[in-house]
């Protein structure tokens, strides 16, 4: 299986991705995430204890601007807060989380898209610490912010490279950017901040584009990560080739505005990060959560209300595959022994088979049709190793090769369809269109 | 805002693919996406702008008069091929 193949179907589908190329070399492969995480805090190279807490990150939908809430063990950290009229979508949005008070509040960079919500936020919520990139603008958005912070006292705090913010002991958040020397892009001075719990790590852009990106890797910083918040809504100024394949993410998140009057995100630039990841973007899928415990992390969207995740315990223990994204995927269809290995869009039947040594419970596993218009979901059944087991869309009694979905009406287009086969966990485990 | 005006000063927040966004300075929430080449040359993210916008009489009595001439032109032709 291909991941290019996967790529149309990664919005309506449930999806476990299995990495490869995310450990360390030297780390030994371990058989459950728990073992995992207790060795990866003596060999990773951001050594941070997990607090056994989960770290949760919401991408939230903003429209055109950019909005990012960290929460972890009752603390939380905004990164923007969206165009002014946002201000009072993020503040709804903070309050059904319960949160009260912000410990950071940080803003990238002084552009309206970024910083309007943050008049509303700084007079609703008690905001402990505000971090800005320093660079200064004009606009009286930016000056009533910096007039607010002064007004009620909140301790405020210029960032740049080699900084670190201290939210919590047990999550790392390196300042990447901007330079000890200031672009004259307002975007190029945008704070970028490596996140890194375990090892799960995000790689929040603001509007850094290209410049920014040869600053950072000049300097050297390990910008590999798990997760990418895209610069600058995915537009051309950044994502360069050389820089993604340094970060090289599973998963990259684009907060852009749906028929935004700026052609973002760049069909070029998009394509890449396609290629190189799963891609999530605001204007399609809202508000993206990624909640990980330090080795696992789970994607859910608004829109799509799917949930897809990782387990780093799977990883690859080839230590030479360097985030071929298309090779966590292949090693996962190799690892799995069951698959669908024939449909028949006029008999309607399709079938699966167990390849591998031992039986397999099927229990709660899922077949669906394209689209998700059919779910055929298994009772306790087990299917034995070396065997294939036949599941008709129409009414029978079941046995031990043939099981009967028991329905009217046909399920499979004869014109072409896919079959996707889910396991209990919701994971996609094989698929094959006819 | 409320009252109709011909000047405003706008902050040139910042350029994307050619456009620029202008902030009207008494009311920030207020967007104008404009492209740059309609802007004075070297204009750049972080510049205050006034903008004068007149009614052009003239103008509009100069294109109304040509308009109306047309009309009245092609309505006649069509009559004639009839």
């Amino acid at each position: 299986m291909r991941f290019s193949q996967l790529t149309a179907a990664i919005f309506c589908l449930t999806l476990v991705l299995i990495a490869a190329g995310c450990t360390d070399p030297e780390e030994t492969p371990l058989e459950t995430a728990s073992e995992q995480t207790a060795t990866s805090t003596l060999t990773a190279q951001n050594t941070v204890t997990v607090s056994g807490q989960n770290l949760t990150v919401h991408f939230l939908d903003v429209g055109q601007g950019d909005s990012i809430l960290l929460e972890l063990d009752g603390k939380s950290m905004l990164v923007d807060s969206g165009e002014r009229d946002q201000g009072k979508v993020v503040t709804a949005y903070l309050q059904d989380q319960g949160i009260s008070t912000l410990n950071y509040v940080v803003a990238t960079h002084p552009h309206s898209d970024h910083i309007g919500g943050m008049d509303d936020i700084l007079n609703i919520f008690q905001v402990e610490h505000f971090v800005d990139c320093g660079y200064p603008h004009t606009s009286k958005t930016y000056e009533n912010m910096l007039i607010t912070i002064d007004k009620k006292n909140i301790p405020f705090e210029v960032v740049q490279a080699g900084h670190k913010i201290d939210f919590d002991p047990a999550v790392d958040i390196e300042v990447l950017n901007p330079a000890s020397a200031y672009s004259d892009e307002l975007n190029e001075n945008s704070v970028v901040l490596k996140v890194t719990y375990g090892e799960t790590s995000f790689l929040l852009m603001g509007d850094a584009g290209l410049e920014s990106e040869e600053n950072i890797m000049e300097a050297g910083y390990d910008v590999d990560s798990d997760i990418l918040k895209v610069g600058h809504h995915a537009s051309r100024s950044g994502s360069g080739k050389t820089f993604i394949s340094a970060v090289s993410p599973e998963v990259s998140i684009i907060e852009v505005g749906a028929g935004n009057d700026y052609g973002h995100p760049h069909a070029e630039v998009l394509d890449r990060l396609q290629k190189a990841s799963t891609v999530y973007r605001t204007d399609m899928d809202g508000t993206i959560v990624i909640t990980t415990d330090g080795s696992i992390y789970t994607v859910t969207t608004e829109k799509t209300g799917n949930t897809s995740s990782r387990n780093e315990a799977y990883a690859s223990t080839d230590p030479t595959a360097e985030g071929q994204s298309e090779e966590y995927v292949d090693s996962s269809s190799t690892e799995s022994t069951v698959y669908v290995s024939d449909l028949n869009l006029q008999d309607e039947w399709v079938q699966i088979s167990n390849t591998g040594a031992s039986p397999v419970s099927l229990n709660g596993w899922k077949i669906e049709d394209e689209g998700s218009k059919h779910t055929y979901t298994f009772q306790p059944y087990t299917l034995n190793a070396g065997t294939t087991v036949t599941v008709f869309t129409g009414k029978g009694t079941n046995s031990a090769t043939e099981l009967y979905w028991q329905l009217d009406n046909p399920v499979w287009n004869n014109d072409g369809d896919t079959a996707y086969l889910y396991d209990d966990s919701g994971k996609l485990v094989s698929k094959l269109e006819s | 805002m409320e009252n109709f005006r011909e000047n405003f000063k706008v902050t040139l927040d910042r350029i994307e693919e050619g456009n620029a966004v202008l902030l009207v300075r008494d009311d920030e929430s207020v967007k104008i996406n404009i492209p740059l080449f309609l802007l004075p040359a070297e204009s750049k993210e972080g510049d205050i702008l006034d903008i004068t916008i007149t009614r052009d009489v003239q103008e509009i009595e100069d294109a109304k008069e040509r308009v109306s001439g047309l009309l009245e032109k092609l309505k006649n032709k069509n009559q004639g091929t009839k």
